[in-house]
């Protein structure tokens, strides 16, 4: 059995392609016998088409793993050339897949429970950390923002793990952002509890986020996301700024870049350059 | 596989003998590691590595790459390690490699080259390098030197002075005219010349009304250069005598036999790697099999089709 650290190339059979809610849809496929399955936080690249536009592959988080049946799956957003192709794909088509990449959620220090913050299409991820929490009686917190009720999936998730809505709207749960959500629900809460932060989404979201832990003395993991090239770590692409060495490539100016698809996706919150220019 | 053996896919490049045309190219496969799982790294003729400047650069701000209509953008910036920890850290893995290895040398100016190759002929030999004289995401050096022959031949003679081992010089595109710069190169005592690095290119986020990457310009790669680097190959291998290194959009088998054509000994898959990384296997394959089949004996029966010595 090969090891979690090594990625492969992979031909998938694509066995479910879906409308999930509003622009998000939702595709499940084989996952090869002989990997060890993915674990969350981590991500695939596939490529949309055969032709030469769009041309690079799109990394997508993985959303959940089912055992029963073997096969994984991704959440992914319709907004561009790439997933308009991919969202039109059927059942029984190839994906080529190159997974698994990047590294893992870490879970939280023993006695502190996990509050993950999802906003938009950063639900997928979130949703898989949140299933293995749950399982493993961790008892985690999610937090669904989006635009509006329309990008509000249904769940049998949600059955399973406490989880609270919002919408920038209104039109369904907290009206608000997914953090001031959190923020009203745990002023609720017994004072001593303790906690640890896990946010994916909008930049926005995951930099208030961070600062919203720092206050309160919280550890806080965000998934970061960049323009990719390789996904492999060679390009050097897809970095951000980190206030620490980056780890492999030994620079150690301070103010220096990592990258997302080898040291991340998941960093801690304090170690992301939130000044930084990371969207332009 | 008897049929195999009338076809000798080597290629000699100074005193060093690839085993077969295929390379991939500088900054699309870092240091070699990176790839190991997904590709068999002794399959192949050659790897170019990622640049290595003297000092450690951080590279360029964010975003930089941008998809194009059959290509991409970067501005990576040539963030690499440097010479030291070029040697400390990838050498020992790179030189265990059972392929040719260039090193990808960049720099500012003429010293730092120098200077480099100095430190990696003592410390860090390998099978040679490859002198990029023509990045065009760095504020200066790089294509700055790349686009003045006079400068081409003087950084040429002077890293020749000091090895013995391969010298590649890199080419740009982004001159008026490419066959003049191959000729410095080929004057000052290269031992080949590869062409073509990254175009010149931009992209504008219209939302925001402001170039996408953060350098304003940046390098185009990917098939919507491959006619362009076909061209360059084909002037570039009309006017010198020592090989020339094809890359620039190849894709697929079919592109490469297209560079060897064109005249190229050897050829670079690069931002492919990032698309499909089984290319280079695939291109070394299609090769083999389209010599074989048009009774190819060796990469030189290549250039028999569109000749040499055309007058431009």
């Amino acid at each position: 059995m090969k090891g979690l650290e090594v990625m492969n190339q992979l031909s998938l059979r694509l066995r479910q392609n879906e409308n999930l809610c509003g622009t998000y849809f939702r595709m499940e496929f084989e996952w090869p016998i002989e990997l060890s399955p993915p674990v969350p936080g981590q991500f695939l690249t596939l490529r949309t088409g055969r032709g030469f536009v769009p041309l690079l592959r799109r990394p997508f988080a993985f959303s959940g793993f089912h055992p029963e049946r073997r096969q994984a799956e991704i959440i992914y957003e319709k907004r561009g050339d790439g997933t308009t192709l991919l969202s039109e794909l059927s059942a029984g088509t190839t994906l080529d897949v190159l997974a698994p990449l990047g590294n893992t959620f870490p879970f939280p220090k023993e006695g502190r429970r996990p509050l993950l913050l999802a906003g938009g299409i950063g639900m997928g991820p979130m949703f898989f950390f949140a299933e293995q929490l749950a399982q493993r009686g961790l008892n985690p917190l999610l937090v669904l923002g989006s635009r509006n009720s329309l990008q509000i999936p249904i769940l049998p998730l949600f059955r399973m793990v406490e989880t609270l809505i919002a919408t920038n709207d209104g039109s369904r749960g907290f009206s608000g952002t997914a953090l001031d959500c959190l923020s009203s629900y745990l002023e609720a809460s017994p004072p001593e509890e303790l906690y640890e932060l896990y946010a994916c989404g909008p930049y926005g979201m995951m930099k208030a986020g961070s600062s919203w832990a720092k206050d309160r003395n919280i550890q806080s993991w965000v998934s970061m996301e960049q323009t990719m090239g390789c996904a492999v770590g060679a390009c050097m692409g897809c970095v951000i700024r980190v206030f620490a060495p980056q780890v492999d490539e030994g620079i150690d100016d301070p103010g220096s870049y990592a990258r997302v698809c080898t040291e991340g996706p998941v960093f801690s919150g304090d170690l992301v350059d939130w000044e930084g220019a990371i969207h332009g | 596989m008897a049929e195999t053996s009338n076809f000798d896919s080597s290629v000699k490049i100074g005193n060093a003998v690839l085993k077969n045309s295929v390379g991939v190219a500088s900054g699309t496969f870092g240091y070699g590691k990176e790839y190991e799982e997904l590709l068999d790294i002794s399959e192949l003729g050659a790897l170019f590595t990622k640049a290595v400047t003297l000092e450690p650069r951080p590279g360029n701000a964010t975003p930089r790459i941008v998809e194009t209509p059959g290509g991409m953008l970067n501005s990576i910036g040539l963030a690499n390690v440097g010479t030291r920890d070029f040697f400390t850290k990838k050498y020992p893995y790179l030189r265990g490699l059972d392929t040719k290895v260039f090193v990808n040398l960049a720099g500012s100016q003429l010293e730092d080259y120098c200077e480099s190759l100095e430190f990696l002929e003592l410390n860090a030999p390998l099978a040679g390098y490859e002198v990029n004289l023509s990045c065009p995401n760095v504020k200066c050096g790089g294509m700055a030197l790349g686009t003045d022959p006079f400068q081409v031949e003087l950084v040429t003679r002077e890293l020749r002075k000091r090895t013995d081992s391969p010298l590649i010089i890199k080419l740009s595109p982004n001159v008026t005219d490419i066959s003049e710069i191959a000729r410095a190169a080929e004057a000052g005592g290269a031992d080949a010349v590869s062409c073509i690095n990254t175009l010149v290119g931009m992209w504008i986020d219209t939302t925001k009304k402001r170039p996408t990457l953060s350098s304003i310009t940046g390098g185009l790669s990917g098939p919507a250069i491959l006619p362009v680097g076909l061209a360059a190959v084909y002037r570039v291998s009309q006017v010198v005598n020592i090989p020339v290194v094809g890359l620039g959009g190849i894709m697929e088998p079919d592109h490469g036999i297209q560079y060897l054509l064109a005249g190229a000994s050897a050829i670079q898959v690069g931002t492919a790697n990032f698309v499909d990384p089984s290319t280079a296997h695939r291109v070394v394959l299609g090769i083999e099999d389209y010599a074989l089949r048009n009774g190819l004996r060796s990469i030189e029966d290549f250039h028999q089709f569109l000749g040499k010595k055309v007058v431009f």
